[in-house]
């Protein structure tokens, strides 16, 4: 046992450390440094579904009913999986319309119905009262436990010295102090998500603390456990869905679909995840984390609830087991830690889920009778914003004292028992309302009133009235006989269906009339303007609005006069929130500026009273046109037309710069090609330059000589011969390039026999191999079929090809080979030679006119055309010709001419 | 309604919503019945009882399974 004293001192030195670590990131976030910030913390923060009912409870449901606490964090594992695509979309809607709850959210979803945001807050009440109370029974059960070694009744306590009291107290002041520090409830919360982190942290080593404690400590590991619970009865049907033959997949369906839905849809999880996200992103690393948290915080759970029922006995009371366990092993500094978990888990739960409700009651149940009120209402002057500042907290209060007087008298009840799943089902009754309604945009106010309130009342009457009467608080025989003897009604058999659990009968029920209320209302009524444009903005918030790059459209016609709404703004706004709001007034400009700066003085108020509220303050002073289902399709055919100029202009521009750079790629090829035209004029003047100073030479030489002997005469002659035809054939050459390029080229096609055109040519250029003292070997198939083509011109080619090997060959040592291969559609020919090859950065360039590979020096003799004259030859006859060359291993010049089609010519 | 060609994908990047959309379904599968008879046979694995061994290990994998998509 643990003295009380060191309970409540321990305990109230948590919630300094929390005081003080909320303080610090407060401090820290005014600083600029944030510390939430950051994708752990948000994580982190998520983690506040894991109550004191899961800290404690888990252990009891699994002593209780084994595997069968897991679905309660299966489903929400399940709900993360989608989360990316869901609750982003929640966060931006949140985010950009300054929504802070998720009363405030379905509400403005549905037209900015103040309806629809109180309903949603009356089931939030009724639904998470006991919940809260039920938070605060576990602090209270943990101290007796702790200091007693057992529960004491509630009534033995009391109210001045019961210590549960001063928790809830503290919290409050906790949650004013760090809940309330805005006005703007659409700022982050800085202080009071650092707290529930760390409390996360807390409550997470604390129960693994304890967990490895009994597992490793107590026992000799979890196979030791498992051995020895063995010996209790009816063991082995603990770690199965149920006894053998029985099946309950539909209540494990159930279980799990609502903790799934409940995780979305709990006022604090909307708090923790949508309210306070600072950056959608960091839901990436929530989608993992979290889940993995519930993983760990819950590996121990059945080691524990085995452990404890093989030490204590199945008559045990297993919600203690937790600090029990601990205790018994004589580990009291272990059990205090264990104690401080579950405060934490506890405390963790209270401070958001108030944050939470007392936004949802002050902004939707409150701050709409009071602007009714004329001392305060829209005629009224004067600042407001303490007002609303001093509703929020005393509506913290009233929460955290409600939920202590509920845990006070129910106390030991049947009703605070079961109530986390009770209150689960309640909120479940939002889902179709929000999660329809960020899909289909045809869903309406009435449909959502409809839906909340039937599904609302189906689950009061087959879940919290059973519960009630569970509790002896009214005759338990309306559960068997239903209401005045008809059994039709009885709550947990409605209309005679059995065969159900009673959760899985009233989700059924309650879901079932929700969504049918839902859609049918919905559909049985278009919807009016405003339920339309709400409809457009949710349903559409990634394709509309800031992504696309133009402001969204916004619903509103009519005529603002500037000077009330700023009035207007001022009475609720903080002074640097309304010089902002001036600021941005003074940008706007244009046509729309009217609607616009309603748009934004709305936006800025919802953060503040909420949407409904907001709106009916705008309305109030501003002279609007009715917004009906026309006026909206009108304001987004603008919206889209003004898309639809600005995607032209974009489009327009593309053209532009594309055309712009068609133009630059056209110029440069020009200036290439006049390079190359300079090029070639200056290569052929060089080229016809060579052998004319030769021939002038030799020429003057015998005119200055007139006795030169008849030999050396001849000589010269033949010398004059030699180049003049070198210049004819010069001449001749580029004459040809240029008629095959212009097309004026004269074609003689016949049918050609390649092979002896090729031994034919081969034969010619045999004199060239045998003065280089080369070799030149011939493999040429026997029968080649025949080709259309102009016989000179390939001759030409061949002859061209050969001709370049005998230039490059080694003296001596060369050797070419000439190749012809028949292939199916066409007939190559090859020319191989072993010289030096070319390189690899010359490759390209030796198709182009007056191209000489090498050093042109080295190489004299050619003219420089031979070869783009062979390309366009065999481009011509539809071939191709190409280069083949590793550099230091010779050269492959090869080229392909297609088969005429086989049609006649084939026998 | 109409997504212009410069309009980003609203779930463009990763992870990809088609990856999501299906490993919810298949978490939804293998955490409910018929599948979870196939673990609810009263066997043991490595001394411990099949069905919490079995649900546990489905869980890490689709821990490990969503970290990879969302973070990988």
């Amino acid at each position: 046992m643990i003295s009380g004293t060191t309970v409540i001192a321990v305990s109230l030195l948590y919630l300094l450390v929390l005081f003080a670590i909320a303080a610090i990131a407060d401090r820290r976030a005014a600083a600029g440094h944030s510390l939430i910030g950051n994708a752990w913390v948000y994580a982190l923060s998520l983690a506040v579904y894991c109550t004191a009912w899961t800290y404690f409870g888990s252990v009891g449901r699994a002593a209780a009913g084994g595997v069968w606490f897991l679905p309660i964090y299966l489903g929400p594992m399940l709900a993360m999986l989608v989360a990316w695509l869901v609750v982003r979309k929640m966060i931006r809607i949140a985010a950009l319309y300054r929504i802070t709850s998720i009363a405030d959210f379905i509400a403005s979803r549905y037209g900015k119905s103040p309806a629809v945001a109180a309903v949603v807050t009356l089931i939030t009440v009724i639904g998470l009262l006991p919940y809260i109370a039920l938070q605060l029974k576990a602090v209270s059960v943990g101290y007796d436990v702790l200091t007693s070694g057992a529960a004491r009744p509630v009534s033995a306590v009391p109210v001045w010295q019961d210590g549960t009291l001063a928790v809830a107290l503290a919290l409050a002041a906790f949650t004013i102090l760090f809940g309330t520090r805005h006005l703007d409830s659409a700022e982050k919360h800085e202080g009071m998500v650092a707290a529930i982190a760390f409390e996360s942290v807390v409550k997470l080593c604390a129960f693994l603390a304890v967990g490895l404690f009994v597992t490793y400590g107590l026992f000799d590991g979890l196979t030791d456990i498992w051995a020895r619970a063995q010996a209790l009865p009816g063991i082995n049907d603990l770690m199965r869905l149920g006894p053998e033959g029985s099946f309950r997949g539909p209540e494990w369906f159930t279980l799990t679909a609502l903790s799934g839905l409940s995780v979305l849809m709990l006022p604090r999880q909307f708090q923790v995840m949508v309210v306070e996200c600072k950056d959608e992103r960091h839901l990436k690393r929530a989608t993992w984390v979290f889940p993995a948290y519930l993983l760990a915080i819950n590996i121990f759970v059945l080691p524990l609830a085995l452990g404890g029922l093989v030490l204590f006995g199945s008559g045990a009371n297993a919600e203690a087991f937790v600090l029990t366990l601990p205790l018994v092993g004589d580990a009291p500094v272990l059990a205090m830690f264990a104690y401080v978990g579950g405060l934490s888990a506890a405390t963790g739960m209270l401070i958001v889920e108030t944050i939470a409700i007392s936004t949802m009651v002050c902004n939707d149940l409150v701050m709409p009778a009071l602007l009714r009120h004329p001392r305060f209402g829209v005629g009224a002057k004067g600042d407001l914003s303490g007002l609303i500042l001093n509703v929020r907290r005393t509506a913290i209060l009233a929460i955290l004292l409600l939920g202590y007087l509920y845990f006070r008298m129910a106390g030991e009840a049947y009703a605070l028992v079961s109530i986390g799943l009770i209150s689960f089902a309640a909120v479940a009754q939002f889902a179709p309302a929000l999660l329809i309604g960020l899909y289909w945009r045809g869903g309406t106010r009435t449909g959502a009133l409809g839906g909340l309130i039937g599904g609302f009342l189906v689950w009061a009457y087959t879940l919290m009235l059973p519960s009630v009467a569970k509790s002896g608080w009214i005759d338990a025989t309306i559960l068997t006989d239903g209401p005045a003897g008809l059994t039709l009604l009885a709550p947990e058999a409605l209309l005679g269906l059995t065969g159900l659990d009673p959760l899985s009968h009233a989700l059924f029920w309650s879901l079932l009339v929700n969504l049918a209320l839902y859609l049918g209302l919905s559909l049985w009524r278009t919807p009016s303007g405003r339920e339309a444009s709400q409809a457009l903005l949710f349903v559409d918030v990634f394709t509309r609005g800031r992504s696309d790059g133009t402001a969204a459209p916004v619903f509103w016609r009519g005529r603002a006069r500037h000077g009330d709404l700023m009035a207007l703004a001022t009475r609720f706004l903080s002074p640097e929130a309304a010089r902002s709001l001036e600021e941005a007034r003074a940008a706007l400009t244009g046509p729309e500026a009217d609607a616009r700066l309603v748009d934004l003085v709305e936006r800025r108020l919802a953060g503040v009273v909420g949407s409904a509220s907001a709106r009916v303050l705008v309305a109030s002073v501003a002279d609007e046109a009715p917004l009906g289902i026309a006026e909206v399709a009108q304001i987004l055919e603008e919206a889209s037309q003004l898309r639809v100029y600005a995607r032209a202009l974009e489009e327009k521009s593309r053209a532009l710069e594309e055309a712009g750079a068609e133009l630059r790629a056209a110029n440069a090829k020009l200036m290439t090609l006049d390079q190359l035209k300079d090029d070639f004029v200056s290569s052929v003047t060089h080229e016809l330059r060579t052998p004319l100073t030769a021939i002038r030479a030799v020429a003057e030489l015998m005119r200055d000589t007139p006795d030169m002997d008849e030999e050396q005469r001849a000589e010269f002659l033949a010398v004059i011969v030699t180049e003049s035809e070198r210049l004819g054939r010069l001449v001749n050459q580029v004459l040809d390039l240029a008629k095959i390029e212009s097309g004026h080229a004269q074609w003689v096609i016949t049918d050609v026999d390649l092979a002896k055109l090729v031994r034919d040519a081969a034969f010619s250029a045999g004199e060239l191999f045998r003065t280089r003292g080369a070799r030149l070997e011939l493999d040429i198939p026997d029968a080649v079929p025949h080709v259309r083509g102009d016989p000179d011109r390939l001759t030409q080619v061949v002859l061209n090809l050969l001709s370049n090997a005998a230039k490059f060959v080694p003296a001596g040592t060369g050797l070419a080979r000439l190749t012809m291969t028949v292939e199916p559609a066409s007939v190559l020919v090859s020319v191989t030679d072993n010289g030096p090859g070319v390189a690899l950065d010359e490759q390209k360039g030796v198709f182009e006119k007056f191209h000489q590979a090498g050093d042109t020096l080295a190489h004299p003799g050619g003219t420089g055309l031979g070869l783009p004259i062979s390309r366009e030859i065999v481009d011509h006859h539809g071939g191709e010709l190409w280069l083949d060359s590793k550099p230091g291993s010779g050269a492959t010049f090869a080229f392909r001419l297609p088969l005429p089609p086989e049609t006649e010519d084939t026998p | 309604m109409t997504g212009g060609a410069q309009t980003p994908p609203p779930t463009g990047g990763k992870p990809r919503p088609g990856t999501l959309v299906a490993l919810f379904g298949a978490g939804v599968v293998l955490f409910n019945a018929p599948l979870l008879r196939i673990w609810d046979n009263g066997g043991t694995v490595l001394g411990l009882p099949l069905l919490p061994v079995g649900l546990f290990a489905v869980w890490a994998l689709l821990v490990l399974a969503i970290a990879l998509a969302s973070e990988g």
